[in-house]
C-alpha cells in the first residue's frame, strides 16, 4: 500500500510530533530520572500482575484441589473479584508513586 | 474457526492490561488534579502577571518537576499500553487471520468488505502513529491483515477502564454507538433512515449499534485503514450481522448524491486535518438526502470550555503523543464548518451532551425535506 500514501497533502503541516517507533522521549531535567521512574512502575507492575495470578492460582486449588496450567492461563475473575483486585491495583499504585507526587506537589 | 474472534487476553497479559488503565487513571485524575491545584494555588500567584493564555500557562507549568512527572508517566503509560495489547495480539494473531478468513469466505456471510487499491491515505492517518500505536492504523504485515485493528481494539476497554467507566457493570461495547442513535431519534425524531453511513467506522464496533438501533435501514462502515476495515467486516459477520464496509477517504466517497438519511461518525475528526473537515463536511451535504440528519460526534475539549492548566495537558498530546489535529480541531468552530459545507444555519449545530460521566461534542446539520 505504500505507493498510495500521499505526504504531500497541502494540510501535513503538522505542529512537530513524536517521530514513529520514539519510545524514549525523556522529562526531567536528569533523564536518569525518567528512566528510574519508568523501571519503578514496570516493577509496580510485575508485582501487580503476580500478585493477580496467584489469586487466581489460590482461588482455583481452594475450589479444585489440583489445576491445570491451560484452565490457570485463562481463568478471568468474575465481577466481585475483579473490582477487588482493581481496588489493589489503585492502592498499589498510590502507594508507590502517591508519596512522590504528593512531595513534589508541595511547595519548597 | 480456533478462537472467538476478537482480542483475547490470558490472564496474566489481562492482568497487565487492567495496571495500565489502572496507571492510566492514577495519572489523568490523582496526578492531574495535584497539577491542577499547584498551578491554580501556587504557580499563578508567584508568577508577575496571570498567564493569559495556553502558552503563558505552558511556560508557568514546563518547568515543575511535578508537571515533568505527569509528562514522564503519560508517556510511558502509553508505551506499556502498546506492549500490554501486542504481547496478546502477536499470541493470537495466526488465529485470528484464520478466522477472518473463515468468516469472510463463509457462503453464510451477510454483509460485505470491499477493498480499493486507488485509495490515497492522507496525513495523519498516513504519516502520524496515531496516539503512538506502533506502525499506525493502516500498516500490513501478511496478507488478509487485522494485526493494527486487533492491537486498537484492545485498547478500547482499557481506555475506557482508565476514564473511570469500566469496572462497574460492564457497558456494552457498541455503547458510544447507542448513544449516537438515541442522540439521532432526539435531533430528530421524524426520521426512520433506511440507510445510514459510519465515517470513520475503524474496527466497527459501533458501526453494529446502528444496525441494532435501526434494523430495517441498510448500514454502511467506510475507513481508510484496511487492517481496521477487514477487522469490522470479521466482528459484524462473526454477530451474524448484514453490514456493508467499504475502505474510502470519508473526503471523498463513491457513494451517489443524496444516498443516505443517517450519517454519524465518532471520534473521527480529530484525526483529520483542517481540509478534511472541510471536504468531509461538503461530501455529508452532498451524501445526505432531503430531510436527512448527519450527526458527528468528537472529544469535547474546545478551549472556551476548558481551563488553562487543562488546556496545556490536553497541547501535550500534540507534542508527544500522536494527536496532531487535538487542538487544531478544539479550535474549530463545527457549526460554521457545516454552514460552509451548505447546512442552513438554522439546521447547523454544535452541541454538547452526556452520557454518564462523559460529555461529547456533537455537530452536523439537517438537509430540508
Ligand atoms: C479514533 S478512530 C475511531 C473509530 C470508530 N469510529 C470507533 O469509535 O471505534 C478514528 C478512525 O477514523 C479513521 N479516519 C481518519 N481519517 C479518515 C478519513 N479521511 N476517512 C475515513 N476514515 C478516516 C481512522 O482510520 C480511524 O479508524
Amino acid at each position: 500500500m505504500s505507493g498510495n500514501i500521499s505526504e504531500t497533502d497541502a494540510d501535513s503541516e503538522f505542529p512537530s510530533g513524536p517521530r514513529p517507533g520514539n519510545r524514549e522521549t525523556t522529562f526531567f531535567d536528569d533523564p536518569v530520572k525518567d528512566h528510574l521512574l519508568r523501571a519503578l512502575v514496570t516493577v509496580t507492575m510485575e508485582l501487580s500482575v503476580t500478585r493477580d495470578r496467584l489469586a487466581s492460582l489460590e482461588t482455583l486449588l481452594v475450589d479444585e484441589g489440583s489445576i491445570s496450567i491451560d484452565i490457570l492461563n485463562s481463568h478471568m475473575p468474575d465481577l466481585a473479584t475483579a473490582q477487588a483486585r482493581e481496588a489493589e491495583r489503585s492502592k498499589l499504585i498510590q502507594d508507590v508513586l502517591g508519596p512522590l507526587v504528593k512531595r513534589l506537589a508541595q511547595a519548597d | 474457526m480456533k478462537e472467538k474472534f476478537g482480542f483475547a487476553p490470558n490472564t496474566d497479559e489481562a492482568s497487565r492490561q487492567a495496571f495500565v488503565a489502572s496507571l492510566k487513571k492514577f495519572v489523568n485524575f490523582d496526578v492531574e488534579a495535584q497539577l491542577a491545584d499547584l498551578f491554580d494555588n501556587q504557580l499563578v500567584s508567584a508568577a508577575n502577571s496571570p498567564p493569559a493564555n495556553r502558552d503563558e500557562a505552558a511556560a508557568l507549568l514546563e518547568p515543575h518537576p511535578l508537571y515533568q512527572l505527569w509528562s514522564s508517566l503519560t508517556f510511558h503509560s502509553q508505551n506499556l499500553m502498546w506492549d500490554a495489547v501486542q504481547t496478546t495480539t502477536d499470541r493470537t494473531i495466526e488465529d485470528q487471520v484464520e478466522s477472518y478468513r473463515a468468516l469472510s469466505q463463509s457462503p453464510d456471510c451477510k454483509g460485505s468488505v470491499s477493498l480499493s487499491d486507488k485509495l490515497c491515505v492522507k496525513a495523519p492517518v498516513a504519516t502520524t502513529e496515531i496516539h503512538r500505536q506502533p506502525g499506525g492504523y493502516w500498516r500490513e504485515k501478511r496478507s488478509d491483515d487485522i494485526e493494527a485493528a486487533l492491537n486498537y481494539s484492545g485498547t478500547v476497554d482499557l481506555y475506557r477502564n482508565a476514564k473511570g467507566m469500566g469496572m462497574g457493570a460492564k457497558p456494552s461495547a457498541d455503547a458510544i454507538g447507542q448513544f449516537v442513535a438515541a442522540i439521532a431519534r432526539k435531533y430528530a425524531p421524524d426520521l426512520e433512515p433506511r440507510s445510514v453511513l459510519d465515517m470513520g467506522c475503524g474496527t466497527g464496533e459501533q458501526t453494529l449499534a446502528y444496525k441494532r438501533a435501526f434494523p430495517d435501514a441498510n448500514v454502511t462502515g467506510i475507513d481508510v485503514a484496511r487492517p481496521f476495515i477487514r477487522f469490522a467486516h470479521g466482528l459484524a459477520e462473526s454477530e451474524g450481522m448484514a453490514i456493508d464496509f467499504a475502505e474510502m477517504d470519508a473526503g471523498a466517497t463513491a457513494f451517489d448524491d443524496e444516498s443516505f438519511d443517517l450519517i454519524v461518525s465518532i471520534i473521527m475528526f480529530h484525526e483529520t486535518t483542517k481540509a478534511q473537515v472541510h471536504d468531509i463536511m461538503r461530501e455529508c451535504w452532498r451524501l445526505i438526502r432531503p430531510g436527512g440528519l448527519v450527526l458527528h460526534l468528537d472529544v469535547p475539549y474546545q478551549p472556551d470550555r476548558m481551563p488553562l492548566v487543562k488546556q496545556v495537558t490536553n497541547n501535550w498530546q500534540v507534542r508527544h503523543n500522536g494527536e496532531p489535529f487535538w487542538s487544531g480541531f478544539a479550535d474549530l468552530d463545527m457549526k460554521e464548518e457545516a454552514i460552509k459545507a451548505g447546512f442552513a444555519p438554522d439546521s447547523a449545530f454544535a452541541t454538547y451532551e452526556g452520557q454518564g460521566p462523559a460529555i461529547y461534542h456533537f455537530f452536523g446539520g439537517r438537509k430540508p425535506s
